[in-house]
């Protein structure tokens, strides 16, 4: 440690740790892990680094695209109008209610069906995994348009069906209270099915022996279940909601299409604001800073996610 | 837990079985009403696109003469089936390559921590950017190199969106393969390629098709680089359902059909994830 | 109609302007279009209309919103590629998404965007010329050999969608002017008129100020609410909130911003008024989930004869009359907004710097806006802003209320001419909207709006 603390520096941190582990397991040398890592690191570098530089830079100056091209440098100038402006923090609010709401009920009902459709022997499987796929496949647009048809306060199925036994309309996308919750319901709606697989792709790499060790100590099926499969299953979880908590604080399309931020704001989320101002003040920089706030509020969700649910990790 | 078929018809033990029953009795009720969760705005959709549009908003109407003109509307008014075509290639070809470079990285960063923390922070990190912040860049770029309204242009593309997803999807995979096996064929003289290719791939197949499937939707089902990067060649289905809203009246009827369409290839992908992902077989069994 | 009425209605038309001095601030050629307007009734001089084969083997891309009037034009590209062998490909694509398509290869610089012409709609108008985007057309009309002349066009049209800080930047297209529609069949019904009587103390009438028309509209919905409502409204943002108001302001005599643009009119007490008005309308007057309807739910309503009335674009009666099973079809009838300004919105052709193709574009431009091209596409349903069809004895017979269009186009006015309209039509929905659903009240909304609407001067 004190001879860590004396080098200090991340990168001959990195090399010392690497170098123990290779003298504990004989690990190969750098070039083959770096060479590993070439292809992903040239494919970024070279389609999205230009793009992120680009907005990096644009995100310090004035860069107005009615005024022609990219102006004065202004600093933190643009980050500090995004921080101070009230529209984002209802933004803000929003992105954080839905983000939290969609990850947390899709994450326990897809963990739920999974493990029900994982079980062995299970009749008529391919059915129920084949239905409850279908949303996979229907684009973000298709389906807001189609629960736009459905929803539809006056001439909509839902409504109508509400009808039948008695209830009287509901607002559903047009209430000021009720238009967040739809949006949250028509997300978990769509997107539970690619946590469905990502989990249950996880529940079938689990190794057995364990499992089955338990049930031979005498475990029943629930205690099998939270003390083995489930700290198993970790990283797996860990990542199915990271990915679905950083598309979750991107979501814009959804919103476009059914509510386009309304009634009032009481849909806008992060993404879409900055979406819609920059197509219509056309104020460039300012939206690329708003974006890399966000870029940073997700990274820290992450590193605080990573680090909560780091359990299994190898060493 | 090895029990086959309904518990119900089985001969045996009279307490645990009847324990089973309640258990799959509530797991197929479970499932079923999920999966009507699901099917019920399915079938409204389906009923939707053999509808006129006056019927599409008239939901009171059970019965109605259908009509193919929805069908007829998108596929030999519009092309559909080009559209479908681009999505699916675009998206299969995105999958293939993201999955076969970023399987590599991952195994780097899972087993060697390779550039630690930071390295596979940043690389995550370039998809926290809302997509709007990028899109004029990426239009200069391509305007620049001719790429517009290319395919594949579209695809490398999608292939750098996916890449992070997918190395971090595999990461998690990766790391619940125990290391005696590449230690053990290691010994047994093979590379560390070879190493990877034999004993992890295979092992960490339900994770490659978790990744991959995540990708393909992905690809699948992004708009706005679609929007700002194809013209009438490339166009991808989402561009294209998005052309079906006009301010004269969304052709709900259009829509419908589209999104019919859009569900058939779901036998094949159900196929392929029963095949791979599912416990039931006795797959993936380490021993 | 007749050549008399019309120039009547122009020259009241003129008067009302001048008594604003809108038209004079809106634009510096309004003086122009003026002069020119009171010429209209006369054709300039049969000229022969000839088009180029320079141009041979081109091929122009335009992006295009999907419509009617984009379909009218794609059935006649073949007659274009016969006389000048160029060919022309529309990509078609939603309104919605046609700015954000436009914006990255508009600012790409000059010859390095994808499209050729553009189509581009009222609300672009000075953001795209002020941001250097488009070509002045001034010298490519002069030289157009007849082809374009600003004078066939009506002058209303000339200032919404052509011409802006004295030059012309655009070549007006098609019109889509706002006005009320409303159910022509139970107005004159008998039983209907006895039974709102009855109901109401009021006698059934079409009113002549907003006020009376949002009375009507929610005595209607309070006596037949859940069959019929008094009016299919759109208050949803950006866009159909904005539009739709607009004609509620208008014809309140009030403005988004003061006569030369210095300061922002939309809170003072005709701009709160109207708020007020259309508030009071969606959340009174107007089919449940008015306050998220778009165009397309509001039709949907207006179709199966669940509304009275809708203030609407005229191409919504278009619509309806043209659904075959729409309950309400062929019985509309549609007039200018009470008050008497309404919205009125058009599309224009335009020459973007960054055209590959610039010269074959003008061609294309002079040959859709030639006298004959526009009468035929007129004749077809696209609604003229030329002046000549709307005496064309054969497209009145066809469309019946097409004076009453022409009236709409006539009195009705477009957005303030500040560059980022977008912006305001934005700024403005929100507020607005906000407003509407509960979470502030007129006066308020509308300040914080007139706040915001300062920036943009």
């Amino acid at each position: 440690m004190a001879s860590e603390q004396m080098i200090g520096g991340a990168l001959q941190r990195r090399d010392l740790a690497t170098a123990r582990s290779r003298r504990r397991r004989g690990a190969p040398d750098g070039a083959f892990r770096y060479g590993m890592t070439l292809p992903t690191v040239l494919a970024l570098l070279l389609v999205v680094a230009f793009p992120l530089v680009f907005a990096l830079y644009v995100s310090t100056h004035d860069y107005d695209l009615t005024e022609g091209g990219i102006g004065a440098y202004t600093g933190i100038e643009n980050y500090a109008r995004t921080v101070g402006d009230e529209l984002i923090a209802n933004a803000a609010r929003n992105t954080v209610v839905l983000a939290v709401s969609v990850v947390t009920i899709e994450l326990i009902i897809a963990l739920g069906l999974s493990v029900l459709l994982n079980q062995p022997g299970l009749r008529f499987r391919n059915v129920y995994l084949a239905i409850l796929l279908i949303p996979l496949l229907i684009s973000p647009i298709a389906v807001g348009l189609i629960w736009r048809l459905l929803l539809h306060a006056d001439l909509g199925a839902v409504n109508w069906a509400l009808g039948l036994i008695g209830l009287p309309k509901q607002e559903w996308l047009s209430g000021q209270t009720t238009a967040l919750p739809t949006i949250v319901g028509v997300d978990v709606w769509h997107e539970t099915s690619l946590m469905i697989v990502i989990i249950l792709a996880g529940l079938t790499a689990l190794p057995r022996d364990p499992i089955e060790a338990a049930a031979v100590d005498g475990a029943n099926r629930w205690q099998a279940f939270w003390t083995v499969t489930l700290p198993l299953l970790m990283p797996v979880l860990l990542v199915a909601v990271l990915i679905r908590m950083i598309a979750a604080m991107k979501t814009y399309d959804l919103i476009y299409i059914l509510t386009r931020g309304g009634p009032g704001s009481a849909t806008e989320t992060i993404s879409y604001s900055i979406w819609k101002n920059a197509f219509t003040s056309l104020d460039m920089g300012r939206s690329a800073a708003a974006s890399f706030l966000l870029l940073v509020v997700i990274l820290a969700l992450t590193i605080v996610l990573v680090r909560v649910m780091d359990v299994g990790r190898d060493a | 837990m090895s029990a086959t078929g309904f518990p119900a018809l089985r001969s045996g033990p009279a307490g645990p079985s009847r324990r089973f029953d309640l258990a799959t009795a509530l797991t197929h009720l479970i499932l079923i009403v999920a999966c009507l969760t699901i099917l019920l705005p399915i079938l409204w959709t389906a009923r939707t696109s053999f509808a006129s549009r006056r019927l599409a908003y008239d939901p009171a109407t059970l019965l109605f003469v259908p009509t193919l003109d929805n069908y007829t509307k998108i596929f030999v008014g519009e092309t559909f089936l080009k559209y479908f075509w681009n999505s699916l290639w675009i998206g299969l070809a995105s999958a293939a390559f993201s999955l076969a470079i970023g399987s590599l990285a991952a195994y780097s960063i899972a087993r060697f921590r390779t550039g630690g923390q930071p390295f596979s922070l940043t690389v995550l990190g370039t998809q926290m950017l809302p997509p709007v912040a990028l899109v004029i860049p990426f239009y200069l770029l391509a305007q620049r190199f001719g790429l517009l309204d290319k395919g594949w242009a579209l695809a490398i593309v999608y292939l750098s969106f996916n890449l992070p997803f997918v190395v971090w999807i595999l990461i998690g995979f990766f790391q619940g393969i125990p290391r005696e096996l590449e230690e053990a064929a290691l010994v047994d003289g093979s590379g560390r390629l070879g190493a990877f290719w034999r004993i992890i791939v295979p092992l960490s197949l339900p994770g490659m098709l978790a990744a991959g499937v995540f990708a393909f939707v992905l690809s699948w089902n992004e708009f706005l680089f679609a929007l700002v990067l194809t013209g009438r060649n490339s166009k991808t289905l989402p561009v294209a359902l998005a052309g079906l809203m006009s301010s004269q009246g969304d052709q709900i009827g259009a829509i419908c059909a589209a999104a019919v369409t859009m569900i058939a290839p779901i036998v094949a992908l159900t196929w392929v994830i029963q095949r791979f992902l599912v416990r039931g077989l006795t797959f993936g069994a380490v021993k | 109609m007749t050549i008399a009425k019309n120039d009547a209605l122009l020259k009241t038309a003129l008067k009302q302007r001048l008594d604003r001095r809108r038209l004079l601030q809106t634009s510096g050629a309004a003086g122009l279009a003026l002069g020119t307007g009171l010429r209209f009734g006369s054709q300039a001089g049969a000229q022969e209309i000839t088009f180029s084969r320079d141009y041979d083997g081109t091929t122009l891309n335009l992006l295009m919103e999907d419509l009617l009037e984009t379909t009218i034009i794609e059935e006649m590209l073949p007659e274009f590629k016969e006389l000048t062998g160029i060919t022309v490909n529309f990509e078609k694509v939603e309104y919605g998404v046609m700015h954000e398509k436009l914006v990255p290869q508009l600012a790409a610089g000059p010859g390095n965007g994808t499209y050729d012409v553009l189509e581009v709609d009222f609300y672009w108008v000075y953001e795209f010329a002020r941001s250097g985007w488009v070509e002045d057309l001034g010298q490519r009309i002069a030289d157009s050999g007849g082809a374009i002349a600003l004078d066939r066009y009506i002058p209303a049209t000339l200032n919404i969608v052509s011409q802006a800080d004295g030059k012309t930047w655009y070549v007006p297209f098609y019109a889509y002017p706002m006005g009320l529609i409303y159910r022509d069949d139970l107005l004159n019904d008998e039983a209907f008129k006895q039974e709102f009587n009855a109901a109401t103390g009021n006698d059934l009438a079409i009113p002549d100020s907003v006020e009376g028309y949002v009375e009507l509209a929610k005595a209607i919905t309070t006596w037949k609410g859940e069959e019929l409502y008094g009016a299919a409204m759109t208050a949803q943002q950006v866009d159909p909130i904005v539009m739709e108001f607009c004609n509620f302001l208008y014809s309140s005599g009030g403005d988004y911003y003061n006569a030369d643009l210095t300061e922002p009119a939309i809170n003072d007490e005709t701009g709160v008024r109207a708020a007020e008005l259309y508030i009071d309308c969606v959340n009174n007057a107007a089919q449940p989930g008015a306050a998220s309807a778009n165009y397309n739910d509001s039709i949907a309503v207006y179709s199966q004869g669940r509304a009275f009335s809708s203030v609407s674009f005229m191409w919504m009666l278009a619509v309806v009359d043209g659904d075959e099973e729409a309950v309400a079809r062929g019985k509309n009838k549609a007039v200018v907004m009470p008050g008497e300004t309404g919205l009125s919105g058009a599309w224009g052709w335009g020459i973007p710097i960054s055209s590959p193709n610039p010269d074959a574009g003008w061609e294309f431009v002079r040959w859709v806006e030639s006298p004959d091209v526009a009468r035929r596409r007129a004749l077809a349903g696209s609604l003229p802003t030329q002046a000549a069809p709307y005496k064309d004895e054969e497209i009145l017979a066809k469309f019946p209320w097409l004076p009453q269009a022409g009236e709409m186009i006539t009195q009705g006015k477009g957005l303030p001419a500040v560059t980022k309209q977008t912006q305001l039509v934005e700024i403005v929905g929100r507020h607005l909207a906000d407003a509407v659903a509960g979470g502030a009240t007129a006066q308020e909304a509308m300040d914080a709006a007139a706040a915001e609407l300062t920036e943009l001067l």
